[in-house]
């Protein structure tokens, strides 16, 4: 197998509670994650809301400080980088957001919006850069005159868009996308996933797609990872994931997700309560007190993460 | 799969700006007063050229004198040409609320983006100093700064500027903490923009509205002030005239009564010249608001 793009191990980020004089402990938004994404590829982050996944994605990005682990790019640890020591490196990992009517200046017109990390990055004239940007437009199935236009001329499907042109003009090698489709309508969301699966066709860009939507994910990845409470509890190809679901937690989200096939008897699994506090996280697994096959043994004893089949992990004490 | 971008594909964009400009345009009170304080500054600038008579020639035989076709304001106490002074005057005045105010964005701006943008420590250290400064009386201040520097033209302004930044700089720094979590911002430092940049291509044209606006109340304000002190002569000290000295001087009984435009004129070209300014930061807030 090639060396992973971006690899992640042992990625932690504890928000401290509290002020400096009365530190009341920490919300471990992120507790011990390890993944890997390989060039070409897309990975999925699926999980509740909560759960930690898009804190992975801005701790990837650099947009945040990690308490701990390793973030490699291409081998080299850049956790420690400074905002200076990223610059030559954020050519290379660019993001999609997930609110189109927050993620443009809503001063800056939707040329130089995408001129600017041209201009900035490849040091390249401003009207180059602005015949580059009307190329990107094309690209993205807008109008090259939209260059003149300001974000709040365009619909957020259109917007999103235009986000992407951005996130591709500097020919990136990962691109995170957090939540790219949950704020725009389903008609909208079929195309910006197929905007998305085209341009990775072309380009070979590899994708850390953040999801909580079951259904675009298994349409767009290669490879899922299942997020609870600040873990990974289960990784896979995207059809051992979906086929053959091995952690409680996975089985139930995915006995969630609606199915055409009316006749498809299928068993919902509901579970009970809710997420717990991740600033105080229940003791063994995390997921025992919403688990319905939980014994003792899952109260105190957390399960190791291991491999079941080639490709696919998962963590508990029933596999 | 190609989507249009709009129906009607030869509309002009329109900058935010020129839809503020058109809003502002629409305030009919703040659009004249943008007019006559244009006017004011003109006449101001102007003044060693255009004005009739020479401010400090004295003309003790027609002291007093009411308005007539040779003294249009009438004359002062000691004969000179009231509208030679409140010309003069109009020079003062206006400088001390435009250069003070000038300086007080440069210094609340720069000190509210950095508090504002780079928080923690930064931010705990500056804005403590702010509220330092805040917490002194600041009529009283003036009052004590400008007896112990000599009461002119330069250090008034001197005195405004150091104390007049910290509203700004709070504003700016609320301002700009709502604003640098925007995913916008995020995006920037995704493509590796330094912070200077950042702060200045994505920041502050989204912060900066209610900061014009104040400074543009803030100069109606600061004439105010700059005519108090004049007023209780720690000002602009005769015979150089700003509006407040103009006042002070008329202020005994005999020129009340005998001759009211004496102190009625230069008092409201003061009264004109701050309602303009308020108008025409009401007009600002307006323009800049509705989105």
């Amino acid at each position: 197998m090639t060396a992973p793009l971006l690899e992640i191990k042992g990625l932690k980020k504890h928000f401290p509670i509290g002020g400096r004089f009365n530190k009341k402990g920490a919300v471990k938004a992120v507790d011990g994650v390890d993944l890997a994404v390989y060039p070409g590829e897309t990975l999925s982050i699926v999980g509740e809301s909560g759960c930690g996944k898009s804190t992975v994605g801005r701790l990837a990005l650099r947009l945040m400080d990690s308490t701990e682990g390793e973030i490699l790019f291409e081998g080299t640890n850049i956790a420690g980088y400074s905002q200076r020591q990223m610059k030559p490196i954020r050519k290379d990992m660019q993001c999609v957001f997930q609110d189109p009517y927050a993620s443009l200046n809503p001063r800056m017109t939707v040329g130089k919006a995408l001129a600017e990390p041209l201009i900035v990055q490849q040091k390249m004239g401003a009207a180059q850069a602005m015949k580059r940007a009307e190329e990107l437009l094309e690209v993205v199935g807008l109008r090259a005159s939209a260059t003149a236009l300001y974000p709040h001329e365009f619909s957020g499907g259109q917007r999103q868009r235009i986000a992407i042109a951005r996130a591709i003009s500097l020919d990136p090698k990962l691109i995170v996308a957090d939540e790219p489709v949950s704020a725009l309508d389903v008609s909208i969301q079929a195309q910006i996933v197929n905007l998305l699966g085209d341009l990775q066709q072309k380009t070979n860009v590899s994708y850390l797609f953040i999801s909580h939507n079951l259904s675009v994910v298994r349409h767009i990845s290669d490879r899922v990872a299942v997020m609870y409470l600040g873990r990974v509890v289960e990784t896979g190809t995207k059809d051992q994931l979906f086929n053959n679901p091995l952690h409680p937690y996975t089985q139930a989200l995915l006995s969630s997700v609606p199915e055409p096939d009316v006749d498809g008897k299928r068993e919902r699994i509901m579970l009970r309560g809710e997420v717990p506090n991740a600033a105080n996280p229940p003791s063994g697994c995390p997921f025992h007190p919403r688990c319905p096959h939980a014994v003792d043994r899952c109260r105190t004893e957390r399960p190791a993460f291991r491999e079941v089949e080639p490709g696919h992990s998962a963590s508990c004490h029933f596999i | 799969m190609n989507v249009a971008v709009s129906p009607n594909n030869n509309t002009v964009a329109r900058k935010p700006k020129n839809r503020a400009w058109e809003r502002f345009k629409a305030n009919r009170m703040a659009f004249i007063s943008m007019f006559i304080l244009i006017g004011l500054v003109l006449v101001a600038v102007l003044a060693p050229w255009i004005a009739p008579h020479d401010p400090a020639e004295q003309d003790l035989l027609n002291k007093l004198k009411p308005p007539s076709a040779d003294h249009w304001f009438g004359t002062d106490d000691l004969g000179r040409d009231l509208l030679t002074r409140v010309m003069y005057g109009a020079r003062v005045s206006l400088a001390v609320a435009i250069f003070s105010v000038i300086f007080n964005l440069l210094i609340g701006i720069t000190v509210g983006s950095l508090a504002g943008y780079y928080g923690g420590k930064t931010d705990s250290i500056l804005m403590r100093f702010v509220d330092i400064m805040l917490a002194f009386p600041q009529f009283f201040l003036l009052i004590t700064v400008v007896t112990l520097l000599r009461p002119n033209l330069f250090n008034i302004i001197v005195v405004f500027v150091l104390f007049g930044w910290m509203g700004k700089s709070r504003l700016l720094r609320g301002q700009i903490l709502s604003l640098k979590n925007r995913e916008f911002v995020d995006a920037a430092r995704t493509i590796g923009m330094s912070d200077f940049r950042i702060i200045f291509r994505h920041i502050l044209p989204n912060a900066i509205a209610p900061v014009i606006i104040s400074a543009t109340l803030q100069m109606g304000s600061m004439i105010l002030t700059e005519s108090s002190l004049s007023f209780l002569g720690l000002g602009i000290q005769p015979p150089q005239a700003s509006w407040g000295n103009l006042l002070q001087s008329a202020q005994s009984l005999t020129i009340m009564t005998k001759a009211p435009w004496v102190p009625f004129i230069p008092g409201f070209m003061i009264f004109l010249t701050i309602m303009c300014f308020n108008f025409i930061g009401d007009g600002l807030r307006n323009a800049f608001d509705s989105k």
